[in-house]
């Protein structure tokens, strides 16, 4: 069987997703690792970022403006990464690591 | 040869024939077709025809989706037809975005299931049922509530939402750059 990729867009016309099975608009294989290789740097670069890895200046120029976009909406929701709220499951999956 | 001889050969394979096409008949009611009274071997590849094709049990379809940002929530588009009774979804723990998972979350015919964090498997009622969107149809984690809900023939969402039952913008719970598989069917 063939696998189908698709990429899914908004209404603005913004990638929003990319997959295979049913769905989206149909995209070549080629298509699809091109953009995936893209969402992957892009990911890594938020968090990165987010984790005051690297600068904003060691982003590639065309994703600059959008990967601190995404930042500061992580932030937003998720407050600064040194000072995220943990649950209690979480604290004590941390202890347990190093306990 | 003797006509006789001859005349018995030809009967015999009739015969062979004719019981073989009975047969065919049978296990195509077997199979739920409709075999009208009089079905002869002319009949018998449109009957077949009309069998739908798995015979019955469960049809489901399948797919992957990666996110090109955090997002609250997805709507895949499954195409099946018919509104589901099942949906499975299940992030790739070897990624590095896994911060608040890996998860899976599965819901069946009124129940919901979920892991998250690979460290327990639970079962939570569902507060409505595959199709609802308020009250959801979630897994609750504590911190982080994964949901499946608002379910129809052509498409169903995957998401993360707040304990209010609402659809929720606090927060991020499908990471971008994290494969998710899915799987969404129903029982015939």
């Amino acid at each position: 069987m063939t696998r189908r990729y698709n990429a899914q867009y908004n209404d603005a016309g913004v990638l929003v997703a990319i997959g295979t099975g049913p769905g989206g608009v149909e995209i070549t294989e080629a298509e699809y690792n091109a953009l995936l290789a893209e969402i992957v740097g892009k990911a890594q670069a938020v968090e990165q970022l987010y984790a005051g890895e690297i600068e904003a200046a060691d982003v590639p120029d065309e994703w600059r403006a959008e990967v601190e976009r995404r930042v500061a909406e992580r932030i937003e929701a998720e407050g600064e990464a040194a000072q995220q709220e943990i649950s209690g499951e979480e604290l004590a999956a941390m202890l347990e690591e190093v306990l | 040869m003797p006509p006789e001889a001859v005349g018995g050969s030809i009967q015999t394979e009739i015969d062979r024939i004719a019981a073989n096409v009975t047969a065919a008949l049978t296990a195509c009611a077997d199979k739920g077709a409709s075999v009208p009274d009089g079905s002869t071997s002319d009949d018998l590849a449109a009957i077949i025809a009309a069998i739908e094709a798995g015979g019955g049990g469960v049809t489901a379809v399948s797919g992957t989706f990666t996110l090109a940002a955090d997002a609250t929530n997805y709507t895949v588009e499954h195409g099946l037809g018919k509104t589901p009774t099942f949906a499975v979804l299940f992030q790739d723990s070897s990624y590095p975005r896994v911060d608040y998972s890996p998860f899976a979350i599965m819901h069946i015919n009124g129940s919901i299931y979920g892991i998250h964090s690979g460290t327990s498997f639970s079962k939570s009622s569902c507060t409505a049922d595959i199709t609802s969107q308020t009250p959801i149809s979630k897994y609750n984690t504590g911190r982080f509530v994964h949901a499946i809900h608002s379910a129809t023939s052509d498409s169903i969402v995957f998401g993360y939402h707040d304990d209010n039952a609402a659809v929720t913008s606090n927060g991020y719970g499908l990471k971008a750059s994290t494969p998710y598989y899915w799987i969404v069917g129903y029982e015939e």
